[in-house]
């Protein structure tokens, strides 16, 4: 029955990456997340079987009561019955955590219908409430997820110290317990060679950015995260204030990188786009950052309005549907590396063909 | 080499400390370490994994010398949180992690240290469940206000204009902002 759910989820297109959002050309998505945890209550490292339990079915009875995420008829996701492939899937559409798929006892996931909101219960924390959305908009996901975590607070007693904040398993999310993101696609610095005084850049801000897929040099598709680390003595919306600024220069750089790259050297940044498009649309078998890397290229193309018939959130899509967990479930069997790269392959084909 | 503090035991604990751009050295025996770690003074110690995963600055690095035993490392766990049992053993081998919300308590001085280092302020500024005292939140209204007053001298003495407008613009609204939770005034200090 719940690999039914995922089924459905695979079925529906994902928000954050099908809906149009601001500045969608260069950043895909935008999330914050809010850890929490209750008073009187373990933290998840050190629950028993049994407090695990307790605290899932308290969230989920506060989501439900308070009609947060769609609930009751959100997803619910018990993570230890979940086939590992299945788990896969919910770590590819950004809903759940690396950590959180792999220590799958007493953990549940609660998923809004269109995956824009969604609760992970006893991950580090007891709740890590997500919002994503599409496109580069933190305040308006602060203020939902703001919403959200009222709602939740109406009906649960958060673990919360008048000095300190909202206290966390680890000491550095305490305080707001926030971590706000945007996932930006930044070819152009990293083909002008200006991506790593970015990155140092920014650092020295105390933001944190790393590579979606692959760190430096061996970073795939050109997507990389930047998200603040500083989570007490703050408030929330400066932090999303400062990140925005960032953000903002960022997409400058970015969309100046790419005039230089037009005004230099147009015909190595075309041969770039349409040697991407090529290998993606008439390739028959494709490595996973090989088919990134051309997505990366073709993203590019589609943003320049080289190619009026792909669609850009059709591109974004398949920046997550090109991975192993959704090979096969939509292939519905078990696949091989060799085996997964002639189905990405295929796939990528029909996409385009599209 | 003999321990900086007794002058007699070996030195098993060496800690290096990077503060201002000077390197601290203290070389101790397990046992004034230990003593030193109960009152706070080591800092961080169990968070020297997480200071790697979240590249959260340097820190007191303390590490155990190799020809010391496993048993030794291992004997006195230190303190011990009354509500979950964690210890500072289990800090450590769990990435910094806390047991419990009581854990605050209980480390607070190592925690206190780690976030003087890993955060801006002890004090949280955000926001508050619903169901706490809004004088609380004037509180920290109040030292978010002497921030940007602070950042917007900052901005006016280089000259950023542009910036230091949005500044002054910001510190406004938080001065309107402690008026509305403060209606009676009380607060013509703050502009």
């Amino acid at each position: 029955m719940k690999s039914d759910a995922v089924k459905r989820l695979l079925a529906s297109p994902v928000s954050f990456l099908a809906d149009s959002g601001p500045d969608e050309d260069i950043a895909i998505s935008s999330r914050i997340r809010l850890a929490r945890n209750l008073r009187g209550y373990p933290f998840p490292c050190a629950a028993e079987p049994e407090q695990l339990t307790e605290v899932c079915d308290l969230v989920s009875a506060a989501a439900n009561a308070s009609g947060s995420l769609g609930c009751p008829d959100c997803f619910s996701f018990d993570m230890a019955e979940l086939p590992v492939v299945d788990r896969e899937i919910l770590l590819e559409r950004r809903l759940a955590s690396r950590d959180f798929i792999d220590h799958p006892e007493g953990s549940r996931l609660l998923v809004r219908s269109d995956e824009s909101c969604s609760i992970m219960i006893n991950e580090e924390d007891q709740l890590r409430i997500q919002v994503l959305a599409p496109g580069f908009q933190l305040d308006k996901v602060w203020k939902t997820i703001n919403a959200l975590d009222d709602e939740l607070a109406a009906h649960l007693d958060y673990a919360f110290d008048d000095q300190l904040g909202y206290l966390t398993c680890c000491p550095t999310n305490v305080g707001t317990g926030m971590r706000a993101s945007v996932m930006l696609h930044l070819p152009g610095l990293v083909m002008t060679g200006k991506i790593t005084a970015t990155i140092h850049g920014i650092n020295k801000l105390n933001l944190a950015v790393r590579g979606i897929f692959g760190e430096g040099s061996d970073n795939q598709g050109n997507l990389f995260q930047v998200s603040n680390q500083v989570t007490l003595g703050e408030t929330e919306s400066g932090i999303v204030e400062n990140l925005s600024q960032v953000i903002r220069q960022l997409i400058t750089h970015e969309k100046a990188a790419r005039v230089q790259l037009l005004e230099r050297d147009q015909a190595s940044l075309l041969d770039h786009v349409g040697r991407s498009y090529g290998i993606l649309r008439h390739s028959y078998k494709l490595s996973s950052k090989e088919a990134l890397n051309c997505l990366s290229g073709l993203r590019v193309g589609v943003d320049m309005g080289l190619f009026n018939n792909v669609d850009i959130h059709r591109v974004n899509e398949m920046f997550l549907t090109i991975h192993p967990a959704h090979l096969q479930k939509n292939a519905g069997r078990t696949l091989s590396s060799a085996e997964r790269d002639v189905v990405r392959a295929a796939y990528c084909r029909s996409q385009l063909a599209k | 080499m003999l321990c900086d503090r007794c002058k007699k035991k070996e030195a098993t604990i060496h800690v290096k400390k990077v503060s201002n751009g000077k390197v601290e050295s203290l070389h101790l025996c397990a046992d004034c370490a230990r003593e030193k770690e109960e009152q706070g003074v080591l800092g961080a110690l169990g968070f020297n994994l997480a200071e790697v995963l979240f590249n959260i600055g340097e820190m007191a690095k303390p590490h155990a010398e190799e020809d010391s035993s496993p048993d030794e490392k291992k004997s006195d766990p230190g303190i011990t949180c009354p509500a979950c049992g964690w210890n500072m053993e289990k800090l450590q081998s769990s990435h910094g992690r806390l047991g419990c919300p009581e854990c605050y308590r209980t480390f607070s001085a190592i925690i206190g240290e780690a976030l003087n280092r890993i955060q801006r302020g002890e004090m949280h500024i955000g926001k508050r469940p619903d169901k706490t005292d809004p004088l609380l939140n004037a509180a920290a209204l109040r030292i978010e206000i002497t921030r940007t007053r602070k950042k917007l001298a900052e901005l006016v003495r280089r000259e950023e204009y542009e910036k230091a407008a949005v500044c002054r613009d910001k510190l406004n609204a938080l001065n309107d902002k402690l008026k509305s939770l403060e209606p009676r005034g009380e607060v013509s200090d703050e502009k």
